[in-house]
């Protein structure tokens, strides 16, 4: 499933209570937390005997793993670390805007200064404003890559000649804002602007820890000259006239460690899906596609650059895959683990977001454009031309902001679900043509799920007027034709119900009571609770072969993925962001929080009685 | 115009208020000398000014915060300058030939923009004055096109914080 950001009243309130829950409960430490917190015991997840992860690598991403042999027996004196700034006085200085180089001509004091920055974050998108800081005022400065990219921002700017801070980022779509401490400034180092000349600062990297966010300067990867050209035509060409000069100054510390553990930690899994014959493929930042193989042994393939895939789907090719990247562009991997980039050039500037191929060997392409989630066709990946087949839009509105659109794979064609009046646009492969129907009274879709047989179950929007305070769990058998409400295990739900492959029906939610995945052998009559192992927010995937699965996120940045062999009851670990001893032990804490609170609220009810 | 959810118009009344209120910088008598000394420009040569608010919004993403400022024109260039309040001053901020504009655009709305695009997306100018420095732009060669939409007013981003470490 492929879904339009979206963002309304409650994600913000939700992203303000994560925030502030984060800041709460993450103190800055003085130095990098090196020692992993005690491990607790507590029987969560079961591991699986004998499964090869992709993280089943020799360290775990918190420890440092050195690069090379070291030259000398003795170890080198410690550097000096550089001055850290006054964050403080940073937050009293006046805030202005940096101008683009083509919007200004350069005065006699002033510089230009380009950046790149690569988030490894699926749920975020490249922040909207960078704000660096010298000691007389802060500047923000914005990207010139919106269109292009989600997780790669490029920055450009004219600033007063001097050296600065990089001081906070901003997603204001996504209500994120992160802060830059003072170890965090002092670490990466400063940046000088000189006047007249250009300082060309590289791709920096964001990647989430446990409990925290690290950045990084990239020694390993560039950004490519025409992408820099695409983005910003005009100031490309002021920038050519100017002498490079000015850069980093001072020496970021153990950049090469950062690299070698984001490289193993690539967050993803927002897509998942499988494939007809049983593989399983998991886009992910960083330009890795995972893959899940028939025999349950996953294996990560690697794209040219480091852009997040965003959606992937089997290739024209035996063995092939074709992922969705940034800017306008798709991977191609070859059965023989090497990877190429196509351009999908014949598209108008958009996000690619969905890409399937018919059995007909044409290419579909959905691409939000110009607010509205469009299918595209062409008979190849790299046509000059792309046919628009049709669209659902992305509207607003009063009461509960903005309604999404998501395009799905279905057995016979691709179905586009537009969120406002409940559309289901249903295109079938075989006729060409659409089938729209709507969801009973129009209501408006929230979330969508699609299962292996066909089945679509939608989520409706919470809120929605009288007698409709909670969201509505609805199914559909024939894409729309025909709907029929559930009962669901939960009064307050977040997430589509699911349907097992026995045929039963699942559910994660438990927001204001215990959270977990209620079961209804009955058609929604009756609920049990199933496990109370799994967070409110775990979004449920059924496969047709390969069981199901459970997508959670913990520590609210890393990503874990779950198989259930017993329909619900039991989890084993798959596959997580952060590898299988860091997840095992977060996962252990959490289920030592979860008894402990179980273990009061009983002491409470005993004492009540 | 379309109804816009309350997300949207509550910074966009924000936008109509902070148009008159939040720009008390600007006095359209004394403006003009001042934008000037800013811009190193000879006495009398700005020939237009007025209050305004801009933003850059992106390509697809046609929403941004809209900051005070004051819009000017010369005989050859278009200018926004932002208020420094440390210097008390006017601090140079746009600077762009007519020439080098590709297009200029009048969206009428409750708030009249000129959208420019630029690298990355769209500038808009939200000002009272809207039609009359279109107008003024068109009249000096820029190609008048018709507006893509609405460029929207975003909230401020939320005030909470977390914290980046790096390894050391």
């Amino acid at each position: 499933m492929n879904r339009v950001h979206l963002v309304n009243a409650r994600h913000a309130v939700l992203c303000l209570l994560f925030l502030g829950s984060a800041a709460v409960a993450a103190p800055p430490p003085a130095e990098y937390p090196d020692a992993p917190p005690a491990a607790v015991p507590g029987p969560v997840v079961a591991p699986t005997p004998a499964a090869a992860t992709p993280q089943d690598v020799p360290a775990p991403v918190m420890r440092p793993v050195p690069f090379a042999p070291p030259l000398s027996p003795a170890p080198p004196p410690p550097r000096p670390l550089p001055p850290y700034p006054d964050v403080k006085a940073q937050k009293n200085l006046p805030l202005l805007q940096a101008f683009l180089p083509s919007l200004r001509t350069l005065g006699a004091d002033e510089g230009v200064v380009r950046f790149a920055l690569v988030t490894n974050d699926v749920r975020g998108r490249r922040p909207d404003v960078i704000t660096v800081a010298s000691t007389t005022a802060r500047f923000e400065i914005r990207p010139v890559s919106d269109g292009f990219a989600n997780n790669l921002g490029l920055y450009t700017a004219v600033l007063p000649a001097g050296r600065y801070h990089l001081s906070a980022i901003a997603d204001r779509v996504a209500f994120r804002w992160i802060d830059f401490n003072a170890a965090a400034q002092g670490g990466l180092g400063s940046f000088d602007v000189r006047p007249g000349q250009f300082a060309d600062l590289g791709t920096l990297m964001l990647t989430p820890n446990i409990g925290a966010w690290l950045i990084g300067r990239s020694l390993d990867i560039t950004t490519p000259p025409e992408a820099w050209r695409e983005a910003a035509p005009v100031g490309e060409k002021v920038l050519a006239k100017l002498p490079a000069g000015g850069s980093w100054s001072g020496e970021a510390f153990q950049q090469r460690w950062f690299e070698v553990n984001l490289e193993r930690g690539p967050v993803g899994l927002q897509s998942l899906r499988e494939l007809p014959d049983g593989r399983m493929l998991a886009p992910s930042a960083l330009g890795k596609l995972l893959v899940r193989a028939v025999d349950g042994t996953w294996s990560t393939l690697t794209a040219p650059r480091p852009w997040p895939l965003l959606w992937a789907t089997a290739g024209a090719g035996p063995g092939e895959y074709v992922a969705l990247t940034e800017w306008n562009r798709c991977v191609v991997f070859a059965a023989d683990g090497t990877s190429r980039e196509v351009s999908l050039s014949g598209l108008p500037t958009g996000r690619a977001l969905f890409v399937s191929r018919s059995p007909q060997g044409e290419w579909y392409l959905a691409q939000e454009v110009r607010g509205a989630l469009r299918l595209y066709r062409a008979t190849t990946l790299d046509a000059e031309r792309w046919d628009e087949v049709g669209a659902v839009q992305l509207t607003e509105s009063l009461w509960s902001g903005n309604r999404g659109a998501w395009a799905l794979d279905t057995p016979e064609g691709i179905l586009l679900v537009q969120g406002s009046k409940g559309l289901l646009r249903h295109f079938r492969y075989a006729t060409r043509a659409w089938e729209d129907h709507h969801l009973t009274g129009n209501r408006d879709i929230q979330s969508v799920d699609l299962m292996p047989d066909g089945t679509v179950s939608v989520l409706t929007i919470a809120a929605g007027g009288f007698a409709g305070m909670f969201s509505g769990a609805w199914v559909t058998r024939d894409y729309g034709a025909n709907w029929q409400e559930l009962n669901t295990g939960y009064t307050v739900k977040v997430s589509p119900l699911v349907v097992s492959g026995d045929g039963h029906l699942l559910q994660a939610g438990g927001v204001f009571g215990e959270s977990g995945i209620k079961v209804s052998t009955d058609s929604g009559k009756t609920w049990q609770q199933l496990t109370e192992a799994l967070p409110v927010e775990t979004r449920l995937f059924q496969s047709r072969q390969n069981g199901l699965f459970a997508i959670r996120r913990i520590a609210e940045v890393h990503d874990v993925l779950l198989r259930s062999p017993d329909g619900g009851a039991n989890w084993v670990y798959e596959w997580s962001s952060i590898g299988r001893a860091g997840i095992e032990r977060l996962l252990k804490a959490e289920a030592d929080k979860r008894a402990a609170k179980a273990a009061k609220r009983a002491a409470a009810k005993k004492k009540q009685n | 115009m379309n109804l816009r959810s309350l997300r949207y118009w509550l910074p966009l009344l924000a936008a109509l208020c902070s148009a008159g209120c939040a720009t008390p910088f600007y006095d359209a008598k004394t403006a003009g000398p001042q934008i000037e000394t800013a811009l190193g420009l000879a006495p009398g040569s700005v020939a237009f000014h007025a209050a305004c608010q801009f933003g850059q919004a992106g390509r697809v993403n046609r929403a941004t915060e809209f900051f005070p400022a004051a819009c000017a024109a010369d005989a050859e260039r278009l200018y926004v300058v932002e208020w420094d309040e440390a210097k008390k001053a006017y601090r140079a901020g746009m600077d762009v030939p007519f020439a080098a504009l590709e297009s200029a655009s009048y969206y009428k709305g409750l708030f009249d923009e000129v959208q420019l695009p630029i690298d990355g997306g769209v500038l808009s100018l939200l000002t009272g004055k809207a039609q009359p420095l279109h107008a003024y732009l068109v009249a000096r060669g820029v190609k008048d096109v018709p507006s893509a939409g609405e460029v929207l007013a975003r909230a401020p981003p939320a005030p909470t914080t977390i914290y980046v470490y790096i390894p050391r």
